[in-house]
């Protein structure tokens, strides 16, 4: 099975939104090496907590987080 | 509660659970190493190390059965693919051991010939049972949705 890798623009969303990595992680309850892990793309969130940083950073799912490439090719 | 032991951070629990099963192999196949060399390397009777044997048999025993219902993994199997298991588990032990300790005696069978005939079927009763009930409690949280 081809490997799915999951891309992210939270690091842009939330410098948009001028939070540091901390501030955003008690937003969402989660530790700010969670936040940083997301951003640098080795931790991939559960559904939740991408709904939680996309309600936070008024993006939408799809604008936060994508699938690189055709995973159905 | 101590944010150390008891992750919030799904990132943590991810983390633990991965550790915890780590180390919950490792002391199964700990305690599996200890009552082997009691048994063969230190020639102790059964009764010197049954609680270790106890402890062994609850965690694995305990930790598939638990795993089995909350996850439903188990396929539910029909009962004549249950009765073919049942007989290939008591052929395979009674070869095996009759191998090994050599052919059992009749006039001591509650010794020899029932446990080879009830071990096995209290393995599969118990599978199917967790079976069975794993997939109810998955189907029922699914129609009550």
């Amino acid at each position: 099975m081809k490997e799915i890798i999951v891309k992210n623009k939270l690091k842009l969303a939330r410098v948009e939104k001028d939070l540091t990595q901390q501030q955003l992680a008690d937003l969402v309850g989660v530790t700010r090496q969670t936040i940083g892990l997301i951003e640098a793309g080795n931790y991939n969130p559960t559904l939740k907590l991408c709904l939680m940083l996309a309600t936070i950073t008024d993006k939408t799912l799809d604008k936060l987080f994508w699938i690189e490439g055709d995973f159905n090719e | 509660m101590n944010k150390f032991f008891y992750p919030t951070d799904e990132r943590m629990v991810a983390i633990s659970g991965k550790i915890a099963i780590v180390f919950l192999v490792f002391t199964q196949m700990a305690l599996l190493g200890s009552i082997l060399y009691r048994r063969y390397g230190l020639d102790q009777s059964d009764v010197d190390y049954v609680d270790l044997r106890m402890i062994l048999l609850i965690s694995v025993f305990g930790y598939i059965a638990t795993r089995l219902y909350f996850g439903a993994v188990l396929p539910k199997l029909s009962i004549r693919k249950l009765v073919n298991i049942y007989f290939g588990l008591v052929v395979v032990l009674f070869v095996v051991l009759s191998i090994w300790l050599g052919l059992p005696s009749l006039d001591n069978w509650t010794n020899t010939l029932l446990p080879v005939l009830l071990g096995p079927a209290l393995l599969v009763a118990l599978y199917w049972f967790l079976a069975y009930w794993g997939y109810r409690r998955i189907e029922k949280t699914i129609t009550e949705e």
